[in-house]
């Protein structure tokens, strides 16, 4: 899901849109979502973190007491395919007569949001991940931000989790 | 020369001021005991860790990023995509109920942030699914003195501390 923002939009309109759960929230909580069987909540998160870190990962808030750990990372988003198309595009623009501003993906902060919580009544935990990116163009505007909907991500995420631990990361 | 490097300050100076841009919220025109309503919700809990466990999976599920956690307090700030920023607190309402309040901001480009004070907002994109969660239901505390949490309030509707009351 990707959140396009317009001005003309009242905030409380904008709140109901970007608000809303997103379309693929039963698939999303699949590919998010793990099973360990560990009750030692906290070695979760030090391992989580830990696989954070080896991914290049900033923590920017950790509250090991309710099982929360966030983190952040830059990373450049240039693709050599979209910045080819958008001067080429300018070329055949100029050869028109039209300006066009050549746009393309510069760079994009990623956001990561893991959750530990203990299963009632079992001896497992559960952890659940979700990664979001914000992507800021060459002229250095902040012009597209998205849930990572890559269930890829998500698995790799966990066999780093599970081999940085001796835990295996059981799929829901 | 050196008054060209006045003047060239100067500029500099006002080229800084030009981009510093009030950035206060723009608040609801609402008025303070109505937002309070459209904010708040009661529960028929008093398991405080619980409650902000659950608020918090319920913003993941909704596709927060979290941004700040304080269990003690019971305050939990989460982004969604860079445009909507939520805050939400939890405290006791009386020895069996908690309430939570939940405020919403817009920081939309090129807009002043603006609090969010639309009563479906938070109803549908908050309050139901936390209360699907929590398997508990939402209480709408709809009078002033009900969202205080002073049992000595004389108040009809407020139930408060008046367990008795509780099934």
């Amino acid at each position: 899901m990707a959140a396009t923002l317009s001005a003309c939009e009242s905030a409380n309109d904008l709140a109901m849109k970007i608000g809303k759960p997103p379309e693929s929230a039963v698939q999303l909580r699949s590919f998010e979502t793990r099973r360990f069987d560990t009750m030692d909540e906290s070695s979760v998160l030090s391992a989580a973190t830990q696989t954070l870190q080896d991914l290049g990962y900033t923590i920017t808030e950790s509250s090991a007491d309710v099982g929360v750990i966030s983190a952040s990372k830059e990373r450049d988003a240039r693709e050599s395919g979209q910045i080819a198309g958008q001067i080429a595009l300018t070329i055949v623009a100029a050869a028109l007569g039209v300006a066009n501003n050549p746009t393309w993906d510069e760079s994009q902060s990623i956001h990561v949001t893991l959750v530990a919580t203990p299963i009632e009544n079992s001896k497992a935990t559960n952890v659940r991940v979700s990664f979001d990116r914000y992507i800021t163009n060459n002229h250095e505007q902040l012009w597209r931000t998205e849930l990572v909907e890559d269930q890829k991500i998500y698995q790799e995420f966990f066999d780093k989790l599970s081999s940085g631990t001796s835990l295996h990361a059981e799929k829901l | 020369m050196r008054n060209w490097k006045v003047a060239g300050a100067l500029l500099i100076a006002l080229a800084c001021t030009g981009c510093q841009t009030p950035q206060t919220v723009l608040l609801s025109p609402k008025s303070p005991v109505e937002l309070r309503a459209i904010q708040t919700r009661a529960f028929d809990t008093s398991d405080r860790p619980k409650m902000v466990r659950t608020i918090i999976a319920t913003l993941q599920d909704l596709g927060y990023n979290l941004d700040k956690v304080d269990a003690g307090s019971g305050t939990i700030s989460a982004t969604k995509l860079a445009a909507l920023k939520m805050t939400a607190s939890v405290y006791p309402r009386n020895p069996t109920q908690l309430m939570v309040r939940a405020n919403a901001i817009v920081k939309a480009a090129n807009v002043r942030d603006t609090q969010v004070d639309d009563p479906a907002f938070y109803q549908q994109d908050f309050f139901e699914p936390l209360s699907k969660a929590i398997f508990l239901q939402a209480l709408q505390v709809d009078d002033a003195a009900a969202a205080q949490t002073d049992p000595k309030v004389p108040s009809d509707s407020a139930d408060a501390g008046a367990p008795a009351k509780q099934n």
